[in-house]
C-alpha cells in the first residue's frame, strides 16, 4: 500500500484529529487515548493502523496544550511543564497566537526529531546488528534503570516497575519453558495479554479513580473564537520561531535525545527545556517555545531505540511495540531487512503528520475541541467503561480477558490513589520479559560465568554506561532533594 | 497517605507470594525459571515494606469519599461480573449496559445514561460486530 494513499491519509487524519480532541480533554492523556484505540487499530492492515497511531501520537502531546491554553489545565503531562506561560501568553496576545505558536514549534519540533530519527534509527540499526544477548542484556538494563530514575519518586517507580515485570513473568519461562505462575489456566500460558493490560491500567482504573475522586473543578473553557485568525496562528508565531531559531533547534535537538533514551520520553523533555529557559530567565514565549518543541522532537526521538532495538522510548512506543508483537512484527535489527518498506513507511508519515497533519489539524481541532469540553464528565466516564469491556473483549473475544481487566482495573486505580507511576508498570511488563530472556540466554550459553557479561568491548562499554548513568542520576536527584530541603526549611523559617 | 502505604503492604506481599510460588517451579542446572521472579519479589518486599513506613502526607479518606467508593466498588462488580454476562446478552448489550451504569453512578441523569448507552451499543455493534467481524 503506498504511503499517499487515501485509506493511509485517512487514517492519518482521523487518527490526528481523535488524538487532538483526547489530547485536549484534562484527565484523558496521550496514552488512555492509544489504549482505547489499539482494539481497533488490530482489525485494520498494519501500515493504516501505524499510520493513524503515529499521527495520533504527535497531535496528543502536541493538543495538551489546548487544554492549558483554555482552563490552565495541562490536557497530557508533557504540557504540565508550561502550563503557566502558555495561559498567560493566551491572555496577553489571545488564543490563537498561543495555540498557533504551539502548533508550529510542535510542528516543526517533531520535523527535527523525524530527521534525526531516520538518521539515529538507521545508524543503531546497523550497529544494533553486531549485538548478542550480553550487549542486549546491558541495553534493555539501562531502560530498566532509567525508567526508575526517571519516576518523580524512586521508590514508587521502582515498585510500579516490579509490578510489571512480575506481571511479566506470568506464563512460559524463556528458560525451561515451563508454565509459570499460571494456576492451572489454560488461558494464561501465552501471559497477560498486553492490550488487555493496558486498557485496565489506563481505562478502566481512570473511570474508577474519577468515581472516587466525585465531581472535580470543570473546566471553564475560555472563548476560543479562531474565526479569521489565520495570520495569528500560523504567521505570527512562524516569524517567533524563524527569530528565535537557536534556541528552537537546540530545544528540538535535546528533546530528541531525551526521548531516545529508554523511559525517559516526552514530559521529562519539555520540563527539562523549559526550566532551561526559567533559569535563563527568558520570556515565557520562549518558555512555550522550548517546551513545545522538545516534547514533540521527543515523540519521533522515542521510536529511535523502538524501532532499532526493539526497546521502548516511552509508554507511548511501549504500547506499539505490544502491538508490532501481536501482529507478528520484530522490531529490532531485523525489522530493518526483513521489512525496510515498513520503516520507510513509518518515516514518510512522521515526516507527513509533522508539516501537514499537526498544524492543519491542530487547527481544526481547536474548534472542535470547544465543543468536546461541554460534553458531560458522567457521559464521558461512561464512554470509557464501555469501550474499556469493548476493547479488552474484541482483542480476543474471551471472557476471560475481562477478569484481568478488572484485576488490572483495581490495581491501576490503588496505584492511582497512592500516587505510584502507571506508566513505570507497562515498560516493566514490556521489558521484564526481554531482561529475562537476555539474560537466561547468556547465563546458559556460559554456564553461569558472570564474568562474560563484560568480555565483549561494547558490552563492557554498555556496562560502564549503566553505571556512568546510575551514579549521574543518584547524584542529580540527591541534589534536587537537597535544594528541595533547604527551599522547604527556608520557607519554615519565613 | 493512607493509599500510599496500602499499596507498598499489597507490593511486600505479592513479592513474598511471588517467592513462595517460584519454591514449586521445576529446578534447572544452575538458576532456572525461578531467579527472575525472586529478584522481583526481593525488589518489591523491599521498595514496598520502605513506603509503607516511610512518612507519608496527606489527609485520610474522607466521609465522601467513603460514599464514593461505594460506587466504585459497584461498578466493579459490574466489570467482574461481565464475563458471565456477556454471553449471555451479547457484546453490544453488554457494552450499552457498562457505559450506562458507568454513566449513571458517575452522577449523571437517566437520560443521559441512556443515552451514552445506546451511543456505545451503536458503536459496538456497528463497528465491531457489523464491520469487523468480533462474534455477537
Amino acid at each position: 500500500m503506498n504511503f499517499l494513499s487515501p485509506e493511509i491519509l485517512l487514517a492519518m487524519f482521523l487518527g490526528g484529529l481523535y488524538g487532538a480532541v483526547f489530547g485536549a480533554l484534562p484527565g484523558i492523556t496521550a496514552t488512555l487515548a492509544l489504549s482505547l484505540f489499539i482494539p481497533f487499530a488490530l482489525f485494520l492492515p498494519p501500515e493504516v493502523g501505524l499510520a493513524a497511531i503515529i499521527s495520533l501520537s504527535a497531535t496528543a502531546i502536541f493538543a495538551g496544550d489546548i487544554g492549558a491554553v483554555m482552563a490552565r489545565i495541562p490536557g497530557t503531562p508533557a504540557s504540565a511543564a508550561y502550563t503557566e506561560e502558555i495561559h498567560e501568553l493566551a491572555q496577553a496576545r489571545g488564543p490563537a497566537f498561543a495555540l498557533g505558536l504551539s502548533a508550529l514549534a510542535s510542528a516543526l519540533g517533531s520535523l527535527v526529531g523525524t530527521g534525526l530519527l531516520v538518521l539515529g534509527s538507521l545508524g543503531m540499526a546497523v550497529i544494533a546488528r553486531q549485538f548478542s544477548s550480553f550487549e542486549y542484556f546491558w541495553l534493555v538494563l539501562l531502560g530498566v534503570t532509567s525508567g526508575i530514575l526517571a519516576a518523580p519518586h524512586i521508590a514508587k517507580g521502582l515498585v510500579s516497575f516490579a509490578l510489571g515485570m512480575l506481571l511479566g513473568t506470568i506464563g512460559y519461562d524463556p528458560a525451561l519453558g515451563h508454565p509459570r505462575f499460571t494456576f492451572g489456566n489454560p488461558n494464561l500460558l501465552g501471559g497477560v495479554n498486553f492490550i488487555v493490560a493496558l486498557i485496565g491500567l489506563f481505562g478502566l482504573s481512570e473511570v474508577l479513580f474519577q468515581l472516587l475522586k466525585g465531581p472535580g473543578a470543570k473546566p471553564q473553557a475560555a472563548s476560543l473564537s479562531l474565526k479569521g485568525s489565520a495570520s495569528r496562528f500560523f504567521l505570527e508565531p512562524l516569524r517567533l520561531i524563524l527569530a528565535k531559531g537557536g534556541l528552537f533547534l537546540r530545544s528540538s535537538l535535546l528533546g530528541t535525545f531525551i526521548g531516545f533514551l529508554p523511559g525517559a520520553g516526552s514530559d521529562f523533555a519539555a520540563w527539562v527545556m523549559s526550566n532551561f529557559q526559567r533559569l535563563a530567565k527568558g520570556p515565557r514565549e520562549t518558555v512555550v517555545l522550548a517546551g513545545t518543541a522538545a516534547n514533540n522532537a521527543a515523540v519521533a526521538g522515542t521510536w529511535i531505540p523502538a524501532l532499532s532495538l526493539g526497546l521502548p522510548g516511552d509508554t507511548l512506543t511501549a504500547i506499539v511495540l505490544g502491538l508490532f508483537l501481536t501482529l507478528g512484527i520484530r522490531p529490532g535489527p531485523e525489522l530493518f531487512s526483513r521489512n525496510l518498506n515498513l520503516v520507510v513507511e513509518i518515516y514518510l508519515i512522521f515526516l507527513l503528520s509533522s508539516v501537514l497533519i499537526m498544524p492543519l489539524v491542530g487547527y481544526l481541532g481547536s474548534f472542535l475541541v470547544g465543543l468536546a469540553t461541554r460534553l458531560p464528565r458522567g457521559v464521558l466516564l461512561g464512554g470509557i467503561a464501555g469501550l474499556s469491556l469493548l476493547g479488552a473483549y474484541a482483542i480476543n473475544n474471551n471472557p476471560f480477558d475481562l477478569y484481568v481487566l478488572a484485576a488490572l482495573g483495581l490495581l491501576g486505580l490503588l496505584l492511582r490513589l497512592g500516587d505510584y507511576p502507571l506508566g513505570q508498570v507497562v515498560l516493566g511488563l514490556v521489558l521484564g520479559p526481554l531482561l529475562e530472556q537476555h539474560l537466561m540466554v547468556s547465563m546458559i550459553k556460559t554456564h553461569w560465568d558472570l564474568f562474560s557479561f563484560f568480555e565483549r568491548p561494547v558490552a563492557l562499554f554498555l556496562a560502564l554506561v549503566n553505571l556512568a548513568f546510575l551514579v549521574g542520576m543518584a547524584w542529580l536527584r540527591l541534589r534536587q532533594a537537597k535544594r528541595l530541603g533547604a527551599l522547604e526549611a527556608r520557607k519554615e523559617e519565613a | 497517605m493512607v493509599w500510599e502505604r496500602l499499596v507498598g503492604v499489597l507490593a511486600a506481599g505479592l513479592g513474598v507470594l511471588a517467592w513462595v510460588l517460584s519454591l514449586d517451579l521445576p529446578k534447572a542446572q544452575g538458576p532456572g525459571p525461578e531467579l527472575f521472579p525472586r529478584i522481583l519479589g526481593t525488589a518489591l518486599v523491599l521498595g514496598g515494606l520502605y513506603l509503607a513506613w516511610a512518612r507519608s502526607e496527606g489527609p485520610p479518606p474522607s466521609q465522601a469519599a467513603r460514599r464514593a467508593g461505594v460506587k466504585t466498588a459497584l461498578l466493579l462488580l459490574l466489570f467482574l461480573l461481565a464475563p458471565s454476562l456477556l454471553p449471555r446478552l451479547g457484546v453490544a448489550p453488554t457494552t450499552a449496559l457498562m457505559a450506562g451504569a458507568g454513566t449513571l453512578l458517575a452522577g449523571e441523569g437517566l437520560a443521559r445514561a441512556l443515552a451514552a448507552a445506546l451511543a456505545l451499543g451503536a458503536l459496538a455493534y456497528l463497528v465491531f460486530v457489523r464491520l469487523l467481524g468480533v462474534p455477537a
